[in-house]
């Protein structure tokens, strides 16, 4: 028996684009269900084989296997938001949901359907856009830091004026003032930008900041945002950008945007 | 210079760019340090999964980042 892999769910589009990738399974095609002003994006996916224990313990524990079904998930949405020129509002839904049948999934799109108008009325016509922000010369960073920071010239002008064994400790606590200034900093910059760009915005967010193990960048990631722009803001939104980067370029800082992506931080819906 | 098609900016809750930065790291590395990074990108793609909660990511995240720390302390004295 087959049942119904949920990828995503759009406002009703009648588009008849065939998508190109194969559904989760890597066999079935993946298709438009329609049902009242939605459409929901699926792909049927043996029952038998999605319940038994292999698969089971393939997603729990197989991070090859988790890989190669995440970016088939994310690539199908990926294609049900784009259609010709334009970018359509829609829900990502997380990942693993399948239903039994197309009764199951009706239920549940009944049952949710209030929450569902609210989340696509609230996105219609906007975009997700992400930004990231790294510190790409550290060392330019903290010259700067000791140069400009009072506390830390005190504390220098202390240490030059002490004989050197005591000098010595006081070098070591003048290093834990700068990386904790130097934090702060980095805070207070992290947060003028993210506060900047929120005005061409909707709504925004901060995201998890990644670590490098997982960036494989040699750069700290200062911040890592998201926001939901209307379309007739994008070009406001972008100009910000550009400005902005200008701006923090100078001071040891490196900037990396990227768009349109579904609204993935800004519609959460358990169904 | 932007560069906007880095499978790296795609959003957190995404799901997408994680699964070809965990190929990466197990192609590349599969010494000790190796083996923590991609318990790492693990625990970042249940994150994103919804699997775990932001505070389970970020204990567990403290615990291995610690452990990486400790491997790259000891393979210092050792050089």
């Amino acid at each position: 028996m087959d049942g119904l892999y949920l990828y995503c769910i759009r406002e009703k589009t009648d588009d008849k684009k065939a998508f190109s990738t194969k559904g989760i399974d890597g066999e079935n095609e993946v298709f438009i269900f329609g049902h009242r002003e939605l459409e929901a994006v699926v792909s049927k996916v043996p029952l038998e084989e999605f319940a038994s224990d292999k698969i089971q313990k393939s997603a729990r524990e197989d991070l090859n296997w988790i890989k190669g079904k995440a970016v088939t998930h994310g690539r199908i949405i990926d294609e049900a938001m784009k259609m010709d020129d334009r970018f359509l509002s829609l829900i990502p839904m997380r990942f693993g949901i399948i239903f039994k049948d197309e009764t199951g999934l009706k239920t549940s799109l009944d049952k949710n359907y209030p929450g569902i108008m609210e989340i696509l009325e609230r996105i219609r016509g906007k975009q997700e856009w992400g930004l990231k922000i790294y510190l790409e010369n550290k060392e330019k960073f903290r010259d700067e830091i000791r140069r400009k920071n009072t506390l830390i010239k005190i504390k220098e002008a202390q240490i030059s004026s002490l004989p050197e064994g005591a000098a010595y400790f006081m070098e070591e606590e003048l290093e834990d003032i700068v990386s904790k200034e130097m934090n702060k900093e980095l805070n207070n910059i992290a947060e003028s930008i993210f506060k900047d760009l929120k005005e061409h915005a909707v709504d925004s967010v901060k995201c998890k900041i990644l670590q490098r193990e997982l960036t494989g960048k040699s750069e700290t990631m200062v911040l890592n945002a998201a926001y939901l722009v209307s379309g007739e803001k994008i070009g406001d939104f972008k100009k910000g950008i550009e400005d902005l980067n200008q701006k923090i370029q100078m001071k040891g800082f490196s900037l990396r945007y990227s768009g349109p992506w579904p609204a993935y931080n800004f519609t959460s819906l358990e169904i | 210079m932007f560069i906007i098609d880095d499978i790296l900016l795609a959003p957190l809750k995404g799901i997408i760019w994680i699964g070809e930065k965990i190929n990466n790291v197990i192609e590349k590395e599969q010494s000790d340090e190796g083996l923590i990074k991609e318990k790492l990108m693990e625990l970042q793609l249940r994150f994103e999964l919804d699997e775990i909660s932001e505070k389970e990511y970020e204990e567990k995240e403290k615990e291995l980042l610690e452990q990486l720390d400790d491997i790259r302390k000891l393979r210092e004295r050792e050089d």
